[in-house]
C-alpha cells in the first residue's frame, strides 16, 4: 500500500479559504490527519481595542463575508447590553430580517460548495443562480451584497418601505419556488446520496465532547437552537421550526440546512407581515462605563460568541468572539482518519467551515 | 502523384488540420452546451484555440525530480498514437488507409494515450501527481474492458473487423445502433470512461488533487497534452459513429460528410448532457460500475450477437 | 431515498435553462443596474459642509481629512482607497454633505488619482 500525506491547502481548488489539512493516507484511505489555521489571521480583536465602539460595527463585519450580519448583531447586543440600552422594536425585527436572509444566502452558498466538491457542477451554478435573488435583496435593502452595514449600536440604519415589502414578500414566494428543486435533489438524486449518504458521521457523543454547534450538531441529534432557546432581537414573539436530523453524515446536514433555508423563508415572511412602526435606533453614547457583557447569536453556522468588555472610554478594552468553526475544525480532525481520499472533499465542503470567522 | 494525394490526405484532410480543428469544435460544443444549461454564457468560438495558444506562450517548467526527456516524450507519444489510430477511422465517407484488422490496430493504439497519461502522473514527485497516476492507472484499466468489447460486438455481428467494412454492412439505416443496443450503451459508457469525463473524471478531480496526472505540467507540454485529450474526444467519437451510427452512410459526397457531421455532433451533445446530469464518483463506485455493470452487459450481448448469428 | 429515476428531477429545469435568459450580466460590454440605496463611491457636497469632522472621526479606515481654512472655507479630502463603504460618515454627518452614491469608485493606474478633495473658500 503506498502510504503519502497528500497537503490539501493552504491552496488547494477544494477550499475558499486558506486552511492547512495534511491528510496522511494509505492507498485510498485516510489513516491520519492534522488541521492548521491562521492563515487568514489578520488581528481583528486587538484592532478593535484601537477603534470606537461605533467604528468597530464596521470592522467586525468584515471578518467574514458570509456571516457578516451575525458579527455585528452580536457586537451589538454586546455593546448594547453594556450601556444598557433597549433597541426599538423595529429595528429587532429589520435585525432579524437581515439575519435570516443570511442565513438563505450562506446556506445556498454551501449547497453550490458541497455540489462543486463533489463534481456537480450543474447544482453548483444553480445554487448560487438562486443564492443571487437573495442577494438582490439585500442590495436593495442595505446597500451591499455581503457587507450589509445594517446594524448599528443602538438599533439599525436600514429601513423598509412599504413598497420594499410588498417586492420582498413577491421575490421570497418566488424564491420559496426554488427551493423545492433543492428539496428534490438531497431526496431523490441517486448520484448525489452516493457521494454523501453515510459519509463523514458524526455521533452525538462527539458533538458534545467537541462542543459542535450550528447545523452539523443538529443534524447528529442535538436539539439546540439559539433562536429558540436563547432568544434575542424580536425572535421571541416569531414561529419557526429547530430542524433537526439523527444521520451525522453529509446527507443529513444538507437535510438540516435546506429545512433551515425553509423556516428562514417563513421567517422573513413573518417579519416582512408584522413589522412595528418606530424608530430605527436609540442614541447610543460615546463613552461606556466599566464592565463587561456577553452576547449569543445563531449564525448560519451555529453559535457566535461575543464578550466585551469596556473600562471607561470610547474605546473597548478587550473584545474576543468564540466562532462556530473552531469546535467543527476540531471534530473534522477526528473524523478524517477512516475515511475514502475521494470522501475528504465531501466532508470538509459539507463541514461548511468558515475560516476567516476562525482565523479572525 | 499517389505519394502526393497520401500526403495531403494524412496532413489535411481527413487527417491533421482537419482532425485538429473538428477536435477545437468539439471542444467548444462541449464548453457552451455546458455553460447554456448551467444558464451562463459561454465561451465564444475561438476558446479551445484561444487556450492552446495561451499554453504556447506560457513558461514551460519541469519539476526538478521529473525526468525531463520522458515529460517531454510522454504527451508528443500520445499524440502521435492518438493521430495514428484516426488513420483508419472514417471521416465522412473516406479512410485514409483500411484493411482487415484495422478496428484492432486503432483500439491498440488508442491505449496507448490513457497510458501515457498515467505514467506522466507518475514520473513527477508531486503527490498529486502520483495519486491522479495511481487513478487513472485504475479507471483505465477499468474502462477498457467494456469499452473493447462494446467496439468488438459490432464486428463480430457483422463478422468483419475492418472498420469500413462495417460502416458498409450498415448501409441502408441498418445501424448497428439498433441490432445491439445493449452494446451501444456499454461502449459509450466505456469510452466516457476512457475519456475520463464527468460522472468518471476522478483522476483529475480538481476539487481533490488538483489537476491529477498533468498537475506539474505547463506551457506547450499542457498545450500538448490538452490537444491529446480533444484528439482523443473526437476520434473516439468517430469510431462510435462509424462502428454503431453507420458513418457517412455511404451517402455521396458533401452530403455523407454532413450526415457524419451531424451524428458527430449529437455524440457530442449526448456527451456533454450526461456531464451536466451527474456528480462524480468515487473511485470504488466507478470500478463497482464497470466491472459489475458495464462487463456483464458487454458480454451478455456478446453471447447474443454470437447466437443471433448475423 | 426512492428507487425512482433521479434524473427526471434534473431534466426539466436544464431545458428550461437551455432556452431561458442567461443569468450572466454582460458588464461592462452591457448596462450594471445598481439600486439606489447602494453603498458605493463616497461624494461631498461641500455647500453643506460646516468642517465640524464628525465624519472624520468616525472613519474606522482614516480615509477622510477635514480642515477648516483660513478665512472660513473648509477643505475635505477623502483617500477613495482607504474607503471601505461602511456609511459611517453618512450616519454621522448632521448637515448630509456627505453620501455614498450608486457608483463605483473607479479603478485607476496611478494612486494619487484616488484621493478626492473638495474645498469651500468662505462661510456659506
Amino acid at each position: 500500500m503506498t502510504e503519502m500525506t497528500i497537503p490539501i491547502g493552504p491552496q488547494h481548488p477544494l477550499l475558499k479559504e486558506p486552511l492547512s489539512i495534511e491528510l496522511d493516507v494509505s492507498g485510498e484511505r485516510v489513516v491520519g490527519g492534522r488541521v492548521n489555521i491562521g492563515y487568514v489571521h489578520r488581528g481583528i480583536e486587538r484592532l478593535c481595542q484601537q477603534r470606537t465602539y461605533a467604528q468597530n460595527t464596521a470592522l467586525v463585519e468584515r471578518i467574514c463575508g458570509i456571516c457578516s450580519h451575525a458579527h455585528t448583531t452580536a457586537y451589538c447586543q454586546a455593546v448594547e447590553s453594556l450601556m444598557g440600552l433597549a433597541i426599538p422594536e423595529r429595528a429587532a425585527y429589520i435585525r432579524v430580517l437581515m439575519c435570516e436572509l443570511e442565513r438563505i444566502h450562506s446556506h445556498l452558498l454551501w449547497l453550490g460548495v458541497l455540489a462543486e466538491a463533489i463534481g456537480f457542477t450543474t447544482i453548483f451554478m444553480y445554487a448560487w443562480r438562486d443564492r443571487e435573488m437573495i442577494l438582490d435583496m439585500m442590495e436593495e435593502l442595505s446597500g451591499g451584497r455581503i457587507a450589509h452595514a445594517a446594524n448599528i449600536v443602538g438599533g439599525v440604519r436600514v429601513d423598509i418601505s412599504p413598497e420594499q415589502v410588498e417586492l420582498l414578500l413577491q421575490r421570497l414566494r418566488a424564491f420559496d419556488e426554488q427551493m423545492a428543486f433543492f428539496r428534490e435533489l438531497i431526496d431523490r438524486d441517486r448520484s448525489f446520496h452516493r457521494r454523501t449518504l453515510g459519509i463523514g458521521r458524526v455521533s452525538l457523543d462527539m458533538v458534545h465532547a467537541y462542543s459542535m454547534v450550528g447545523p452539523p450538531a443538529r443534524a447528529s441529534g442535538c436539539d439546540v437552537d439559539l433562536r429558540r432557546d436563547a432568544p434575542y432581537a424580536a425572535y421571541s414573539s416569531l414561529a419557526f421550526d429547530v430542524i433537526t436530523a439523527d444521520g451525522g453524515d453529509v446527507w443529513s446536514r444538507a437535510q438540516v440546512r435546506l429545512q433551515e433555508t425553509i423556516q428562514s423563508v417563513r421567517l422573513c415572511q413573518q417579519v416582512l407581515q408584522e413589522l412595528p412602526e418606530g424608530d430605527l435606533a436609540t442614541r447610543a453614547p460615546r463613552r461606556v462605563a466599566p464592565g463587561e457583557a456577553v452576547a449569543r447569536v445563531e449564525s448560519p453556522r451555529g453559535e457566535l460568541f461575543y464578550y466585551v468588555r469596556s473600562d471607561g472610554s470610547d474605546r473597548p478594552a478587550r473584545v474576543k468572539m468564540r466562532t462556530p468553526t473552531l469546535p467543527m475544525l476540531l471534530a473534522l480532525q477526528y473524523t478524517l482518519p477512516g475515511l475514502e481520499t475521494a470522501d475528504v472533499a465531501a466532508v470538509i465542503a459539507g463541514a461548511d467551515l468558515c475560516i476567516a470567522c476562525a482565523d479572525r | 502523384m499517389d505519394i502526393a494525394i497520401r500526403l495531403l490526405q494524412v496532413l489535411v484532410f481527413p487527417g491533421t488540420l482537419y482532425l485538429v480543428a473538428m477536435a477545437l469544435f468539439l471542444n467548444w460544443v462541449d464548453r457552451k452546451l455546458v455553460a447554456l444549461w448551467q444558464g451562463r454564457v459561454g465561451p465564444p468560438p475561438f476558446q479551445p484555440l484561444a487556450d492552446l495558444i495561451k499554453l504556447l506562450a506560457k513558461e514551460d517548467i519541469t519539476t526538478k525530480g521529473t525526468p525531463a526527456v520522458a515529460s517531454a516524450l510522454l504527451p508528443i507519444a500520445a499524440m502521435t498514437c492518438t493521430m495514428t489510430a484516426s488513420l483508419f477511422v472514417p471521416v465522412g465517407n473516406d479512410v485514409i488507409h483500411s484493411f482487415q484488422g484495422d478496428l484492432i490496430v486503432a483500439l491498440f493504439l488508442l491505449s496507448f494515450p490513457s497510458l501515457a497519461y498515467f505514467l506522466a502522473g507518475w514520473i513527477t514527485p508531486s503527490v498529486y501527481g502520483v495519486l491522479g497516476g495511481n487513478r487513472a492507472l485504475l479507471q483505465y484499466f477499468t474502462y477498457e474492458v467494456p469499452m473493447l468489447l462494446g467496439m468488438a460486438i459490432p464486428a463480430v455481428y457483422s463478422r468483419s473487423w475492418s472498420i469500413m467494412t462495417l460502416v458498409d454492412a450498415q448501409h441502408g439505416y441498418h445501424w448497428h445502433l439498433f441490432v445491439l443496443p445493449i452494446g451501444f450503451v456499454v461502449a459509450l459508457i466505456g469510452l466516457i470512461g476512457k475519456l475520463e469525463r464527468v460522472p468518471f473524471d476522478i483522476p483529475h478531480a480538481k476539487s481533490e488533487i488538483g489537476a491529477g496526472p498533468l498537475t506539474e505540467y505547463s506551457g506547450r507540454k499542457l498545450a500538448l497534452w490538452r490537444l491529446t485529450v480533444m484528439l482523443q474526444t473526437l476520434v473516439g467519437i468517430n469510431l462510435l459513429v462509424a462502428v454503431y451510427l453507420g458513418g457517412a452512410d455511404r451517402i455521396w459526397l458533401q452530403w455523407g460528410f454532413l450526415v457524419y457531421l451531424a451524428k458527430v455532433v449529437v455524440l457530442m451533445v449526448g456527451l456533454a448532457f450526461i456531464q451536466v446530469l451527474y456528480a462524480r464518483l468515487r473511485i470504488d463506485q466507478m470500478a463497482e460500475i464497470g466491472w459489475r455493470l458495464l462487463v456483464p452487459l458487454g458480454l451478455l450481448q456478446m453471447v447474443v450477437t454470437i447466437w443471433i448469428g448475423g | 431515498m426512492s428507487s425512482r429515476t433521479s434524473r427526471s428531477y434534473l431534466v426539466p429545469h436544464l431545458l428550461r435553462r437551455l432556452f431561458g435568459k442567461r443569468e450572466t450580466i454582460a458588464y461592462p460590454a452591457g448596462p450594471l443596474v445598481l439600486p439606489e440605496a447602494y453603498r458605493g463611491r463616497v461624494t461631498v457636497d461641500i455647500a453643506k459642509c460646516t468642517g465640524c469632522g464628525l465624519c472624520a472621526r468616525d472613519c474606522p479606515c482614516a480615509g477622510l481629512e477635514v480642515e477648516r481654512l483660513n478665512g472660513g472655507g473648509v477643505r475635505v479630502t477623502l483617500y477613495h482607497d482607504r474607503c471601505a463603504n461602511c456609511g459611517l460618515c453618512e450616519l454621522g454627518c448632521r448637515r448630509g454633505a456627505i453620501h455614498l452614491t450608486p457608483r463605483i469608485a473607479p479603478s485607476v493606474s496611478d494612486l494619487r488619482e484616488l484621493c478626492e478633495q473638495w474645498e469651500r473658500s468662505e462661510e456659506g
